[in-house]
């Protein structure tokens, strides 16, 4: 009985102080759970603020923050022993029994959509902004974001094709999967004004040769890190590429692989970008000869 | 070298209460005893109450919990299949709990029931694991009763069944669902919460009581069922209660923690070989043993790589595949 | 009062009827040998009377009908020693004669007495603490034998039934076990043995009970029933039959 006692005592005393302090904007202590909103709160300055990040968040070089671990198995006690104020991640972080503990001991837990298109990057930059005080920097970045966008724009409609691309996810000794419409990678490949013809699919999805064939891509996407650690890993995901030249003498550019966790981030608009002038390079080489 | 009951009790019970007094006081929050103490009491800090009225004391709770079920039920196995290397796995109730897990996390990711507060995938995870115990025990049935050998071939290839659509989901899954299903295989105690720790307590104890009750039953069926009908034993009705209960208790255990392997292979084979394998005495020690085992492993989770948080089945499978082998080399030493 | 009335027996093994209308009764304070050809039935019988086995008729047990017996209560009357026991697990040799309590509740210092004495008259109490499973062959029958003297009531006749309990020892364990299985015939208990070897039989049996194929086909002293001829339609070799000089009982060669 008196553990029950004391424990509604808790929990209502919990209740009753998250409710009626009032914001501190200026004094926020932040964990990020997430590789994009990490990349957004850096570009906002908002290194000071952080206090620990997720495992896939990439860190500039010279800053090192405790790793709370992966973003959907997040514990409770190790991220309120670093004493947070607000504890920021996409719609994906979890588990819920953690958030619920989190907010109860007076976390505030700040979800942002992980959709992949440029309006939600705007909606995450606006909102970091306010969270960590940065008005001016956030009304910047969401400039430099929408500039950067109406270039790709203007870039990809003096491609004379769309070409077909197909994002291929590719670990050593399991089946390659192609990424689908709701992907980062799909945002990335029509924002450089490409197109992908496996929209239709959702998520990543395994992918055979035969499958690959009939998709007709002009060129393919890999990660940057699978490309530098096996170049030849087109020939050992699809064994008998060989037998199809038209497969084999198909580009492969890479993507670094920071572009495309954890929804629509700076890295995506970025590489997007450099993919757009690999396309129209080659469009120019195309027609040379 | 033998105890006996009374050394053996000590031995457990006194490491038993100062492992549960460490797993209180430790954590990534420094907390001193006189913090603990009075957070204990509902005084103090706040986040100190919370840290210990809703994190550690229902997870160290639990871990008492889920290692004496897996404990006992292991004990309980290995007579039942005259085996001392059975484990709760051999009934099917591990492929079909992960099976009924993988469906929740892969097929139906929003289903929520409302009513259900502990979530789908641990509804899942337990309801799969009792069907396909149901379907080993039925195919083990028999003209002349349940044929263990037959239950025990039956396990294998459900076990396998379960684990190829298993696999099937795995190869479906999207990245994030894969990421999830291996964590939920991995087992952990992170999700402790009251309900989930009422419930696992509330199994422990049946489960022991019951079975402490069937002790001497259990020991002559050690002899075979044979032996054991000839000695007055009700063969028949005690293997399906045995088996019901320790689909029940596994099933919970894993519901509420995923999978968690060695523990109830281990324990009773070690409480064995310091206190001999009389069920009078095996029962309450492995459960204690269980719960000592899984508080250790858990402690060493959640404090090896601060803040975040090792699987603590990774612990146990780590501690026990090397366990598993010496016993086999053993084994085969002693036999010449 | 008899211990063991069978009338007309049916068993069923797959499709086949192994035993049909077959009648017996058992005396107290007698030893009898069950005695026939592989397949014949004889360890079919026994595992029918202690109730591994459906079957069809009546098992009367002191008295009782077998359906209506607890098994708590049959258990202290009527025991059975097991070819052998394969047991996995390392009990010390007291510990397994105790499992022989399990159908008893009484208390601590009674159970530990009765495990004592019955370990005494099998001479196993000064193995008492050694392993069981480093015994040798013969010790761990006897272990057995204590278990099974523990089981059962001291006050009351009992029912002793034994399946081939010397197939696995050397000839002087043989003659132990039968000396002992004697014993508890002359202390009024009645006792039933499985056994293939005509010479123990025809040494220790009170009274002999040849089976072919489901049939009881000779039944009475081993001098009436161990004869040339009944031993040529149940084997189908003529042995040579001699009397022994002391005891007089028929010797087969």
């Amino acid at each position: 009985m008196k553990s029950m006692k004391s424990l509604c005592f808790v929990s209502s005393a919990l209740l009753s102080s998250a409710l009626f302090s009032p914001p501190l904007l200026a004094a926020e202590r932040i964990v990020s759970a997430g590789a994009g909103i990490s990349e957004l709160i850096i570009a906002l300055n908002g290194s000071k603020q952080l206090v620990a990040t997720d495992s896939t968040s990439r860190l500039p070089q010279g800053l090192t923050l405790p790793n709370v671990g992966y973003h959907r198995q997040l514990a409770s006690e190790g991220i309120l022993a670093l004493q947070p104020t607000v504890l920021v991640g996409s719609d994906e972080m979890g588990p819920d029994h953690t958030l619920q503990q989190l907010q109860q001991a007076g976390v505030r837990i700040d979800k942002l959509s992980s959709r992949a298109d440029v309006a939600t990057l705007q909606q995450n930059i606006q909102h970091l902004g306010t969270l960590l005080d940065q008005p001016v920097a956030a009304k910047q970045l969401s400039q430099q974001v929408e500039q950067q966008v109406t270039a790709l724009h203007q870039q990809a409609g003096q491609l004379k094709q769309r070409p077909r691309l197909l994002y291929l996810m590719i670990h050593p000794g399991r089946p390659a999967m192609v990424a689908g419409g709701n992907t980062p990678a799909s945002t990335l490949i029509e924002l450089a004004g490409g197109m992908n013809p496996a929209a239709e699919l959702s998520n990543y999805q395994l992918l055979n040769l035969e499958s690959l064939l009939a998709m007709k891509p002009d060129a393919l996407l890999v990660s940057t890190r699978s490309l530098q650690q096996d170049p030849q890993l087109l020939q050992h995901a699809f064994a008998h590429i060989k037998d199809h030249p038209q497969l084999q003498n198909l580009p492969v550019y890479p993507v670094p692989g920071q572009a495309l966790i954890g929804g629509m981030n700076l890295s995506t608009v970025n590489a997007a970008t450099r993919l757009q002038q690999v396309l129209v390079k080659a469009e120019t080489t195309a027609e040379t000869h | 070298m033998r105890l006996g009951t009374g050394a053996a009790l000590a031995l457990l019970i006194s490491p038993l209460l100062a492992m549960a007094m460490l797993s209180l006081t430790t954590g990534a929050l420094p907390l001193t005893l006189g913090d603990t103490w009075s957070a204990l009491r509902g005084l103090g800090d706040p986040t100190h109450q919370l840290v210990i009225w809703q994190i550690r004391l229902p997870r160290s709770l639990m871990a008492i919990a889920v290692g004496a079920l897996l404990a006992l039920t292991g004990a309980i196995l290995q007579g039942l299949f005259r085996n001392p290397l059975a484990d709760p796995g051999i009934i099917g109730v591990s492929g079909g709990a992960a099976l009924g897990a993988g469906l929740a996390i892969v097929l139906l990711p929003q289903l929520a029931i409302p009513w259900f507060t502990l979530g789908s995938t641990t509804l899942l995870a337990f309801v799969g694991g009792l069907l396909t115990t149901l379907l080993v025990y039925r195919l083990g049935h028999t003209a002349y009763g349940t044929s263990m050998a037959m239950m025990l071939l039956a396990g294998v290839a459900v076990g396998a069944i379960a684990f190829s659509v298993l696999g099937l989901l795995n190869y479906v899954a999207d990245d994030e669902q894969l990421r999830d299903l291996s964590l939920w295989q991995m087992g952990s105690l992170a999700g402790a919460s009251w309900p989930r720790v009422t419930l696992s307590l509330l199994a422990t104890l049946l489960l022991w009581g019951w079975s402490q009750h069937q002790a001497r039953a259990l020991n002559a069926l050690l002899l075979g069922e044979s032996e054991a009908r000839h000695l007055g034993v009700a063969v028949e009705q005690l293997k399906r209660r045995a088996i019901l209960a320790c689909a029940l208790g596994v099933g919970i255990a894993v519901a509420a923690a995923g999978m968690i392997g060695f523990v109830g292979l281990m324990v009773p084979h070690l409480i064995r070989m310091i206190t001999g394998p009389d069920y009078r005495r095996l029962l309450p020690l492995s459960a204690l043993g269980g719960a000592l085992l899984l508080l250790l492993a858990d402690l060493l989770a959640r404090s090896l790589v601060p803040p975040a948080e090792i699987p603590v089945g990774l612990i146990t499978a780590l501690l026990g595949a090397p366990f598993f082998l010496w016993l086999l080399k053993q084994r085969q030493e002693a036999r010449g | 009062m008899k211990p063991l009335s069978i009338v007309n027996l049916q068993v069923q093994l797959g499709r086949r009827p192994l035993f049909d209308d077959l009648s017996l009764e058992l005396e107290s304070g007698a030893l009898t040998v069950l005695l026939g050809p592989n397949g014949c039935g004889k360890s079919t019988l026994l595992r029918t009377i202690c109730h591994d086995i459906p079957y069809q008729g009546e098992i009367r047990l002191f008295d009782q009908p077998r359906q209506h017996w607890h098994a708590h209560a049959l258990a202290r009357r009527m025991v059975v020693l097991p070819q052998s026991s394969m047991l996995g697990f390392d009990f010390r040799a007291r510990e397994v004669v105790e499992l022989g309590r399990y159908p008893w509740s009484c208390s601590r210092d009674e159970n530990l007495g009765r495990i004592q004495s019955s370990m005494q008259s099998l001479d196993v109490w000064s193995l008492r603490d050694a392993p069981y499973q480093q015994l040798s062959g013969g010790e761990k029958q006897r272990v057995h034998f204590a278990r099974v003297l523990a089981q059962l009531d001291p006050d009351q006749p009992g029912l002793l039934l034994l399946d081939e309990p010397t197939s696995a020892l050397d000839p002087g364990h043989q003659h132990q076990t039968l000396q002992l299985a004697q014993a508890q015939a002359r202390a009024g208990h009645s006792v039933l043995i499985v056994l293939h070897d005509l010479n123990l039989a025809s040494r220790y049996a009170d009274r002999l009970l040849l089976m072919q194929e489901g049939k009881i086909v000779a039944d009475g002293a081993p001098a009436s029933t161990l004869t040339a001829r009944n031993l040529h339609q149940l084997y189908g070799v003529g042995p040579e039959l001699w009397l022994h000089p002391t005891h007089g009982r028929p010797v087969v060669i």
